[in-house]
């Protein structure tokens, strides 16, 4: 535990030292505010007055925003993490003190884990204007929360074990992205294939693991969807990292 | 407390490490020598955990590499080659940092982080930040990074490559301190500094162990040469020296004052032929102003054996 918390410590305060951090928390809150903006906008025009759409029960997976900036900041967050390590040799390091390799996994995991959410905080603001003004449905900003909490937990595990795949950031970055949204696009394969895939589908995409949450819903069904394949994948980074060591 | 047994570390079709055995007792300086690319990174990376073996086995301080490897770790203080730092943190937190990962507690940290700071002559700039140091300066940042654990057992991939000669000499003066009571194993390519701090010699080549021994022993084993200057001609010189039967690879040469200059190897080495030589020169009514015996140095030794 002891070894955890000290590799934690420096994972994040990497994090926070480096421009990437800083640039990733711009464009993530620039996206957001500007989305939060155009949503209270549009839904304030007279044909959209009478929908009664709830602000939040959009910003939270209802945009294509959310889900390109959330694809983008953690295949952006995650790609240093391994790659970086492997590529300097501080790798190297690593493996001759007495750490273990789910130490390794777990620090690197919640320090971008723990970046990726404290980003998050700022857009509360959102929250409490909008309640100053409006009336807020405060069901739906906590299951929104706690849906956008699961899948930032899932997507840095993605990111992770694609980062110990190679010693390129670059690379990293490109087929995190690109596996991340390959998730997401399940989604709408789920329409092209048999019956018999069609529940395979739908059970593994993201999208369809998330729509509850937006609704106000916290189904044991998405947060089980979201874990289990958050801890398969540190499973495999665990693999990835071990397997190194055989070649 | 090193026990290497028949190691070999294969790359595909490269064998990197071939059939290597050797042991490292407790308190020896230990010099790895070999050209580049003679498997010398790669067997110091096998003791270190970072990479197993293809086969064979090794055990640090009783406990294997493989099996054991959390407890090997826990001995060693390993200097990579290269010096992979993190270059964001400050010199003083990065050993804070490792001291804590190589299990040092409270007090003790501060305690050991002043000393290695102290020890590797970093005192000045103990709050620079590791990007910005000069090669030198990260050398030492590794050193000491190797020594925060307080190891028993030190392993050292090139530790004075890229530093002044100040610093070589200073470096140098703190493997000999820290050897007194400790284990160091410690690759390099400048000979003159095994020959100064290393009490015992391996010789690596391609991926095989050339040669292993002291360093006296190590040179002593080739041939020795006898060298001997008379006042005569180097012809009858040379002619006298051939009646001795052990004498061989006999060379006379003029010397610019009228002197004759013969170096000469013996058949066997057991034998000193200095007392023969003079004999028959002495027979011979001649002066000699010179009868030497010389090892051959370290780096003959080394470039005898790897260029073979």
């Amino acid at each position: 535990m002891r070894n955890f918390f000290n590799l934690y410590k420096r994972e994040l305060s990497a994090l926070y030292y480096t421009p990437i951090g800083y640039i990733v928390m711009c464009v993530f809150l620039a996206v957001l505010g500007w989305v939060f903006w155009l949503l209270v906008r549009i839904l304030n025009l007279p044909q959209y007055v009478k929908l009664n759409e709830d602000v939040f029960s959009i910003m939270f997976g209802g945009t294509f925003f959310y889900w390109i900036i959330l694809a983008g900041i953690t295949a952006a967050l995650t790609m240093r993490l391994f790659a970086e390590e492997r590529r300097s040799g501080t790798i190297e390091l690593l493996s001759t003190v007495p750490v273990t390799d789910l130490q390794i996994v777990l620090s690197k995991y919640f320090a971008a884990l723990t970046f990726l959410l404290l980003m998050w905080i700022p857009t509360l603001i959102y929250v409490i204007i909008l309640g100053r003004y409006a009336t807020v449905d405060y069901g739906v900003v906590f299951s929104g929360y706690v849906g956008t909490i699961l899948l930032c937990s899932m997507l840095t595990s993605i990111g992770l074990l694609m980062s110990s795949f190679t010693r390129s950031q670059f690379v990293s970055f490109i087929i995190s992205f690109v596996l991340i949204l390959m998730l997401f696009s399940l989604n709408f394969m789920q329409n092209i294939v048999s019956p018999f895939w069609r529940e395979l589908y739908k059970y593994l995409s993201i999208l369809e693991q998330f729509q509850d949450f937006p609704r106000g819903v916290i189904s044991s069904r998405s947060i089980v969807y979201f874990l289990s394949l958050t801890i398969f994948m540190l499973f495999c980074t665990v693999k990835s990292v071990e397997s190194h060591k055989w070649r | 407390m090193i026990k290497v047994n028949n190691l070999v570390k294969r790359y595909g079709e490269i064998r990197a490490v071939d059939d290597t055995t050797f042991t490292v007792k407790k308190g020896e300086i230990v010099g790895l020598l070999g050209p580049n690319g003679a498997g010398k990174t790669t067997t110091m990376r096998i003791i270190t955990c970072f990479m197993p073996a293809t086969s064979g086995s090794v055990t640090v301080a009783g406990y294997d590499v493989f099996s054991q490897s959390l407890e090997v770790r826990r001995h060693i203080g390993y200097m990579p080659e290269n010096v992979p730092l993190y270059p964001e943190m400050r010199i003083n937190e990065y050993l804070r940092f490792r001291a804590k990962l190589k299990g040092l507690r409270g007090q003790e940290i501060t305690n050991r982080v002043a000393k290695v700071i102290d020890a590797c002559d970093l005192g000045h700039q103990h709050k620079r930040i590791i990007e910005q140091l000069s090669k030198g300066n990260r050398q030492r940042v590794g050193l000491a990074d190797a020594l925060v654990g307080n190891p028993e057992l030190l392993i050292l991939d090139e530790p004075t490559i890229g530093l002044d000669p100040n610093q070589v000499r200073k470096v140098r003066e703190l493997i000999r301190e820290i050897g007194r009571d400790r284990t160091v194993v410690l690759s390099t390519h400048i000979l003159s500094e095994v020959e100064m701090i290393c009490k015992k010699v391996i010789i690596m080549y391609n991926g095989k162990i050339a040669a292993q021994d002291s360093v006296a022993d190590i040179c002593g084993g080739t041939k020795k040469q006898y060298i001997c200057e008379v006042k005569t001609s180097p012809q009858k010189l040379k002619e006298t020296v051939e009646s001795i039967q052990l004498a061989t690879n006999i060379i006379s040469e003029p010397l610019k004052d009228g002197w004759a200059k013969v170096v000469m190897h013996s058949l066997k080495d057991t034998v000193d032929l200095r007392e023969q030589i003079f004999n028959v020169i002495n027979q011979k009514g001649w002066t000699i102003r010179e009868l030497d015996v010389k090892s051959p140095t370290l780096e003959e030794t080394f470039v005898n054996i790897t260029s073979k």
